[in-house]
C-alpha cells in the first residue's frame, strides 16, 4: 500500500497542498479529482520527490519513501507519468521506449518488456524509428505511459492521462489502464474528466485548495452531489 | 590543385569539429555557451608540456598523463563553479566559463611564459606523395584521432544506456529524472567528456599553430563550426568542422591567405544573419 499522510508542498513560499492524505492500496485504481489549480499535479509531483515536502509522510509498505530525486521513487517502484509527459522529443520512440528502463539496464529481459509494452500499445510499434515529436498527442500519452511501465512499477501515477485528446483515443487509454492494473500495477489517476475516471477507478478523492473536501468508493462519488454538480 | 587543396584542409577541418563537439555538447547538456573553451584547449595542450616538464616524463606518457588532469579538470569545473551556479542565471554561468577560460590562459602565460613553444607532431611532419598528392603523415595522424574519438563518441551515444541518458537529459531533464538519470551526475560527464575533447584537440593542433598561451583563439573557429552547425546538433558539429575548414582552405588559396581568419569570421557573420539554424538546420526539418 502506497500511503500519503498530512502531506504538504508547494512552490517557494506558495503552499499549494495542505495536509493531503490519502491510500492507494496494491492493484488498485484510486482517482483524485479536482478543478484546475486544486493542487492535483503538486500532490503527484511531491510523492516521487520531483517537488520537495515542505511536511508529511509517504510510505510504501510502512516504509518511507524518500524525498528527493525521482530515481529513489522509481527503484522502491512508483513512477510518474506527469500531465506534460517530459518525452525525450529529439529521440526515436524506440529509444524514449528502452530508456524507461534505465534503471534495469543490467536485466536481460529489456528487449522482451519493450515488446510486450508494444502488443499492450501496437499504435506506437509502426512509429518506432520515429523520432518523438512527429507522434500526435495521443500516442506521445501511450509512450509517456509505455515508458514509465518499463521500469516495472508497482505504482503507477498518471497526471491527466486525458487531457487534449479526443474522446475514442481517451477510450483507448483508459482501456489499457484497466489492463495495467489488472495485471497488477496500482494507479493513482489525477482527472478532470470525473465522469471517466470515476468509471475505472474503485474509490477516490476529491481535492479542492490543497485539501481533500471528500472521499469514498468510486460509486459513493459519484451520488455525491458535490462531484455530480461541480465535476460530472 | 583543388585535390591538394581539399586533402590538406580537413586536417583543419578535423580540429575544428572536435573543438564544435565540445561546445554543442556542454550546450546541448548544460545550456552554456561555454566561451573559456579555447584557452581550455591550449591548457590542455600546456598540460603535455608541464607533464614532461615538472616529472620529466617522455611525450607520450606525458599525453597520458595531460588526458587523466583534464578528467580531474573537467570534475573540478563542474563541482567547483557550475555546480555552485546551478540554480544562477544563464549569463552568469555564461561569464563565469569565460572567466574560467581566462584563469587558465594567464596562468599559463604566468607559469610558462607568454612566447610560443614547439610541440611534437604526432607522425613525420615531412610531405609524402600520394598519387600525385602530397600527404602530410602528421595531418594523417590527426585526421586518424579526430576520427576515432568521433567513432568513440558515436559508439557512446548510439550504442550504450549510459550515452543514451547523456542524450535524454540534454533533450529533457525532468524526462531523464523520471526514467532514474541523476542529472547532476550526466552534467559531471559532460564536463568531463568536453574537457577530454579539448585536450585531445589541443594536442592535436599545437604543432600545427605553435603553442601560446593565446592559442585559445582556435576555439572561435570551433564554435563558429558548431554555429554552421546549428549548435544544437553533434553530427552538424562535425560537418560544420570540415565545412569550415574547407572554405577556409579554398579561400586561403584563391583569395588571399591573409584574409582566411577574416573570412571565417565573415561566414559566423553570414550564417547568424542568414541561417541562424544552421545548416543542418534544413536537413533536420526535411527528415520529420
Amino acid at each position: 500500500m502506497l500511503s500519503v499522510r498530512d502531506l504538504h508542498a508547494g512552490y517557494g513560499n506558495k503552499t499549494v497542498l495542505r495536509g493531503v492524505s490519502l491510500d492507494v492500496p496494491r492493484g488498485a485504481i484510486v482517482t483524485v479529482l479536482g478543478a484546475n489549480g486544486a493542487g492535483k499535479s503538486t500532490l503527484l509531483k511531491a510523492i516521487v520527490g520531483l517537488l520537495p515536502r515542505a511536511a508529511g509522510t509517504v510510505t510504501l509498505d510502512d516504509k518511507p519513501l524518500f524525498d528527493g530525486a525521482p530515481d529513489r521513487a522509481l527503484k522502491a517502484g512508483v513512477a510518474l507519468v506527469p500531465e506534460q509527459r517530459e518525452l525525450f522529443l529529439s529521440l526515436s520512440v524506440a529509444d524514449n521506449l528502452r530508456l524507461g528502463g534505465y534503471l534495469r539496464r543490467g536485466a536481460a529481459d529489456i528487449a522482451a518488456e519493450s515488446e510486450r509494452l508494444l502488443d499492450i500499445f501496437p499504435s506506437l510499434r509502426a512509429r518506432l524509428a520515429q523520432p518523438a515529436r512527429t507522434l500526435s498527442g495521443g500516442e506521445q500519452q501511450m509512450l509517456a505511459i509505455a515508458r514509465a511501465l518499463m521500469g516495472r512499477p508497482e505504482f503507477l501515477l498518471l497526471d491527466e492521462p486525458s487531457l487534449g485528446l479526443a474522446p475514442r483515443i481517451v477510450e483507448e487509454i483508459f482501456g489499457i489502464v484497466r489492463q495495467i492494473s489488472a495485471e497488477g500495477t496500482a494507479v493513482l489517476l489525477v482527472e478532470q474528466n470525473a465522469a471517466i475516471a470515476l468509471d475505472v477507478a474503485s474509490s477516490g478523492c476529491v481535492l479542492d485548495l490543497g485539501e481533500v473536501t471528500l472521499r469514498g468508493t468510486a460509486e459513493e462519488l459519484r451520488n455525491s452531489p458535490i462531484v455530480k454538480t461541480s465535476y460530472l | 590543385m583543388l585535390a591538394q587543396v581539399l586533402v590538406s584542409s580537413i586536417t583543419a577541418g578535423a580540429v575544428y569539429a572536435l573543438i564544435a563537439l565540445g561546445f554543442v555538447l556542454i550546450y546541448k547538456g548544460t545550456g552554456v555557451v561555454h566561451f573559456g573553451y579555447g584557452d581550455q584547449v591550449t591548457f590542455g595542450a600546456y598540460l603535455v608540456l608541464i607533464a614532461q616538464a615538472l616529472i620529466g616524463l617522455p611525450f607520450w606518457p606525458a599525453v597520458v598523463v595531460a588526458l587523466v588532469a583534464s578528467v580531474l579538470l573537467g570534475a573540478l569545473i563542474y563541482g567547483g563553479l557550475m555546480w555552485p551556479l546551478r540554480n544562477a542565471s544563464l549569463l552568469a554561468q555564461i561569464i563565469a566559463s569565460l572567466a574560467m577560460g581566462t584563469v587558465l590562459r594567464e596562468f599559463v602565460r604566468a607559469y610558462m611564459g607568454p612566447s610560443a613553444w614547439p610541440f611534437p607532431f604526432l607522425l613525420s611532419p615531412a610531405p609524402i606523395s600520394v598519387f600525385g598528392i602530397l600527404v602530410v603523415p602528421a595531418n594523417l595522424a590527426i585526421v586518424g584521432v579526430s576520427l576515432g574519438v568521433l567513432a568513440l563518441l558515436f559508439l557512446l551515444f548510439e550504442r550504450t544506456f549510459h550515452g543514451k541518458a547523456i542524450m535524454a537529459a540534454c533533450d529533457n531533464r525532468i524526462g531523464a529524472s523520471l526514467i532514474g538519470v541523476q542529472v547532476s551526475m550526466v552534467f559531471l560527464a559532460i564536463w568531463i567528456l568536453s574537457s577530454v575533447l579539448a585536450t585531445v584537440a589541443g594536442v592535436l593542433v599545437a604543432p600545427l599553430l605553435t603553442l601560446s598561451p593565446d592559442m585559445g583563439l582556435i576555439g572561435i573557429k570551433g564554435f563558429t563550426a558548431a554555429v554552421l552547425g546549428g549548435f544544437n546538433s553533434l553530427p552538424g558539429a562535425v560537418i560544420g568542422g570540415i565545412v569550415l575548414g574547407v572554405l577556409e582552405a579554398l579561400a586561403g588559396t584563391y583569395v588571399s591567405s591573409a584574409l582566411k581568419d577574416m573570412i571565417s569570421y565573415g561566414i559566423l557573420i553570414a550564417v547568424v544573419l542568414v541561417r541562424p539554424q544552421g545548416l543542418l538546420g534544413v536537413l533536420a526539418m526535411k527528415k520529420v
